[in-house]
């Protein structure tokens, strides 16, 4: 379904992606782990055109989009949760989720709406509440539910558990699943909470300084030492 | 009283236009961060378009006022809009990304250019136009001094309610609103929202030169005479309109554009008319010390 082959990213003149191959398949939930400064959230804006691959391609469902412009990559269905959540912060939560529902014909925005609003309550009690008076929880549930509002064929999350309240973690980790189970939807995840991420991945990949080092299912990567040594120890 | 009061009038209807064309540095302001220093010719070729039109219109041989208004308005907008959009598109677009004084040294170079290119295709000479409405409501007090309410000062007022209406409704309730707000607020996001942010940007430039646009039609209504210089002195009140209501804010555009109208009106008519320009610095100044964010502005307070 999305398939990245070789790819290499800079800002300037810092290479953040050297090459880096990754695929996801429908109905999955893939993981990507790694330090601070591997490239995670770098790898995820390249999918979506900014900043756009140097050299080599991506393929999403066949296509190749490495050099569509973001707007038109973000319609044929690719969504994304940022890292730092982007909250429009003068914007109301249902002008935020309206913003979400820009890629769509607007014919199902009231379904998607409640649907949203089932998987995150509290967003229903905050709808016309400025984002940017929300507590991070609430911002993280609101991004989630934002890019959910696009109807994505494929969802990208960066860190969605950064800055919560570990109880909140669990709710977030479990509206993953929910998400990826009910929909079929397949999920690109960016995690520094790396146990819990490959406890729901079906698959993962450790990067490090732009690179692919290892790659593997969430349970064969939870076990390899190498892994628990440098992400794992301590880490939930 | 009466002397008060005709000042009041024509310093409304002055801020209405400054605002009109402030609403273009903001709004531009807003979504890319820089300062359309062209937008003051914007203004001028608003002027220059309404004047052309008007006389075009006289040759043809259409006398009945309103009619000649509504197209000269259709025509100096669509027009005008066209230039503002041009200029994004080659001496602005191309610079997005590029270092943040870029964009500014070629808003300055469009600035000389347009204002050159007027004085050279028009000629440098002031142009008149004859009234095209003339008239007005009088009240005369006890005292003996008359107050006089034109019919193009209520033109002005009225036509700038109803665009401000509008355009205030556009901004808060339609998708066009919604995704040029989230531009403002966040262009990466915007962009991953599936919103053509080149595209909300050339809009932001059409819009800001449409109401330029009216703006010129109605100045050159009141004054009945332009040149190709007029732009640089509306283009600095208006700027000054748009910081002092805080940049960025729309509805601060038109309070600062109303504010800077009054203090003219009430400068020319209480002390100088020759200074009433320096009234125009003095605030920009004063306003920059003390109040940098503007009356309405937001101080910058971006999430980590
Ligand atoms: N906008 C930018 N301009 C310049 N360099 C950048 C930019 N964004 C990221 N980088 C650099 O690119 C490299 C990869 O950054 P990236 O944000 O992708 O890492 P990450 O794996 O997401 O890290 P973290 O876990 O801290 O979020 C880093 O060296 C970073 O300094
Ligand atoms: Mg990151």
């Amino acid at each position: 379904m999305l398939e990245v082959q070789d790819v290499v990213a800079r800002y300037g003149a810092i290479e953040a992606l050297r090459g880096v191959s990754i695929r996801v398949e429908r109905g999955e939930i893939v993981t990507i782990i790694g330090a601070n400064g591997a490239g995670k959230s770098t790898l995820l804006m390249t999918i979506c055109g900014d900043p756009r691959a140097a050299s080599g391609r991506i393929l999403f469902e066949g296509r190749d989009i490495t050099h569509l412009p973001t707007y038109d990559i973000v319609r044929l269905g690719i969504a994304q949760a940022p890292e730092g959540r982007r909250i429009f912060p003068r914007m109301t939560v249902l002008e935020n989720l309206m913003m979400g529902a820009v890629p769509t014909d607007g014919s199902h925005f009231e379904e998607d709406l409640e649907r949203v609003f089932a998987l995150f309550p509290r967003l229903r009690e905050r709808r016309h509440q400025r984002g940017g008076t929300l507590s991070g929880g609430e911002q993280q549930m609101l991004c989630i539910g934002r890019a959910l509002m696009a109807r994505p064929k494929l969802l990208l999350m960066d860190e969605p558990s950064l800055g919560i309240a570990p109880i909140l973690v669990r709710q977030i980790f479990e509206a993953i699943v929910a998400i990826n189970r009910e929909r079929g939807l397949p999920i690109l995840l960016v995690e520094q909470n790396a146990y819990q991420a490959l406890r729901i991945a079906h698959r993962g990949y450790v990067l490090a300084g732009g690179r692919v080092v290892k790659q593997g299912t969430g349970r064969q990567l939870l076990a390899d030492p190498e892994v628990r040594a440098a992400y794992l120890e301590g880490g939930h | 009283m009466a002397y008060f009061l005709q000042q009041l009038i024509n310093g409304v209807a002055l801020g209405m236009v400054y605002g009109l064309i402030a609403i273009g540095y903001s709004m531009v302001y807003g979504i890319i961060g820089m300062i359309n220093f062209a937008h003051g010719e914007i203004y001028m070729i608003g002027a220059f378009v309404s004047l052309i039109a008007f006389t075009l219109l006289g040759m043809l041989g259409v006398s009945w006022a309103p009619l000649a208004l509504v197209v000269v308005l259709l025509t100096a907008i669509a027009i005008t809009s066209l230039y503002g959009w041009t200029v994004e598109r080659i001496a602005y677009r191309p610079l997005r990304g590029s270092f943040r004084l870029a964009p500014l040294i070629s808003a300055i170079g469009m600035s000389i250019f347009l204002q050159t290119y007027v004085q050279i295709t028009q000629g440098a000479k002031i142009k008149t136009l004859q009234p095209v409405i003339t008239g007005g409501f009088t009240f005369t007090d006890a005292s003996g001094f008359t107050v006089t309410i034109s019919w193009i000062q209520i033109l002005i007022v009225l036509l700038t309610l109803v665009l401000m209406a509008g355009f205030t409704w556009v901004i808060a309730k339609t998708p066009l609103g919604r995704a040029q707000r989230a531009c403002q607020q966040d262009l990466k996001m915007a962009a991953l929202c599936g919103v053509d942010v080149d595209r909300t940007i050339s809009l932001t430039f059409v819009i800001g030169a449409a109401l330029a646009a009216v703006a010129g039609l109605m100045a050159t209504l009141y004054y009945g005479v332009i040149d190709f210089f007029i732009g640089f002195l509306a283009g600095v009140k208006a700027f000054t309109a748009a910081v002092l209501g805080g940049i960025g804010s729309i509805p601060g555009a038109m309070l600062g554009g109303l504010v800077l109208g009054l203090a003219e009106a009430f400068w020319s008519g209480y002390f100088s008319i020759e200074y009433k320009d320096v009234a125009a610095f003095t605030i920009l100044v004063i306003v920059l010390i003390f109040l940098p964010t503007g009356i309405l502005g937001q101080p910058e307070i971006e999430k980590v």
